[in-house]
C-alpha cells in the first residue's frame, strides 16, 4: 500500500492478491452464520469488508509499525496466560482479556512490519534485489523452498478445514452423529475445562500470536 | 467413523510435524515456518486474515460457545 500502487494495473494486482483472503473470511463468516454465532459472523464479515475496501484503496494506507521488543511481548503474554488459566473459562475476565488481545493484535497487523535486518535475506518474493550470479540463485532457491513450505502447510490446513467442516455439518444433525463425526472443538473441549489443558492451550495460543505479530518482512504490501 | 475422523486429524498433525522437522533438512528443500511466515505476512490481507483467525481460535475455545448442540435430538 505504500507509495508503489499506481494506476489501475497495480490496483488490479492488489485485488487479485487480496481476493482469496477475502473469500476465506467470507467462507468463515458463512460457517459462523450456520453455527448461529452472530458475533463471530459479524467479526469475519466486517474483516472481509475492511479488506475489500483496503484492496480498493478506500482506506488510509497506514505506516510502518514501530518494532516491539520481543521481551515486552513475552512478559505481556505470560501475564495473559496466567489470567486465562486462573480466571473461569467463558467468564467476563477471560472475555475482556481475549478481546483486548484481539484488538491489539489486529491493530498491530494492520501496519506494515518493520524491514528485515540487512543481512540474511530481505526481499522474499518478487522484490527488486535480484543481483544476479550466486546471489540470484540463492534468492531463487529460497523462493522455491518457501513456495514448497507454503504449499505443504496449505495442504495440511485445507485437509484439516475440510474434515472439520464435514464433521461439523454431519455432527450437527443428531447427538449420535456428533459422536461419530467429532469436530476438533468437541475433542478439545473437555481438556480445556481443566487447568492443565487450559494452560497448554493458552501458552500455545499466545506463543503463536507472538510469532504472528513479530514475523512478516516488508517487501511489498497490499 | 469416529476413529477415522480422529485418525485424519492426527495425520494432519503428523504432516505438520514432518513439515516442521523437514525444514531443517537441506535435502528436503522445504522452507522454515518463520521464512514462510515472513513471506506470507508481508502483505496486509494474509496478515489480517491469519491474525484474525488465530485470535478467533482463542475466543472460540476460551470465551465463546465451543461445542454446538445438535439441531435434532438423539
Amino acid at each position: 500500500m505504500v507509495g508503489a500502487v499506481s494506476g489501475s494495473g497495480s490496483r488490479g494486482r492488489v485485488w487479485l492478491r487480496s481476493a482469496p483472503w477475502i473469500f476465506i473470511l467470507l467462507a468463515i463468516c458463512v460457517v459462523q452464520i450456520v453455527r448461529a454465532q452472530p458475533l463471530d459472523a459479524v467479526i469475519f464479515g466486517v474483516g472481509a469488508v475492511v479488506l475489500g475496501l483496503d484492496a480498493a484503496g478506500a482506506l488510509p494506507a497506514g505506516g510502518v509499525r514501530p518494532s516491539i521488543p520481543l521481551t515486552a511481548l513475552i512478559v505481556v503474554a505470560a501475564a495473559l496466560a496466567i489470567i486465562l488459566v486462573v480466571a473461569p473459562r467463558h467468564g467476563v475476565v477471560v472475555a475482556v482479556a481475549v478481546g483486548a488481545v484481539g484488538i491489539a493484535a489486529v491493530g498491530i497487523a494492520w501496519f506494515l512490519p518493520p524491514r528485515a535486518a540487512a543481512s540474511g535475506g530481505s526481499g522474499d518474493s518478487g522484490g527488486s534485489g535480484s543481483s544476479g550470479g550466486s546471489g540470484g540463485e540463492e534468492a531463487a532457491e529460497r523462493r522455491t523452498r518457501i513456495r514448497r513450505a507454503a504449499v505443504g502447510w496449505a495442504c495440511v490446513a485445507l485437509v484439516m478445514c475440510l474434515v472439520e467442516l464435514w464433521s461439523f455439518l454431519w455432527g450437527r444433525t443428531t447427538g449420535d452423529a456428533q459422536g461419530e463425526h467429532p469436530a476438533i472443538s468437541e475433542l478439545l473441549d473437555p481438556a480445556l475445562d481443566g487447568p492443565i489443558g487450559r494452560a497448554v492451550f493458552a501458552l500455545a495460543w499466545l506463543a503463536l500470536g507472538v510469532l504472528l505479530v513479530t514475523r512478516g518482512r516488508r517487501s511489498h504490501d497490499a | 467413523m469416529r476413529d477415522l475422523t480422529i485418525g485424519i486429524y492426527l495425520l494432519c498433525l503428523a504432516a505438520a510435524l514432518v513439515l516442521a522437522v523437514g525444514a531443517h533438512r537441506p535435502r528436503w528443500r522445504i522452507g522454515k515456518v518463520t521464512e514462510m511466515l515472513d513471506a506470507v505476512l508481508a502483505e496486509r490481507a494474509p496478515r489480517i486474515v491469519i491474525v484474525l483467525f488465530w485470535w478467533w481460535l482463542g475466543w472460540h475455545f476460551l470465551v465463546g460457545q465451543t461445542v454446538d448442540p445438535p439441531l435434532l435430538g438423539g
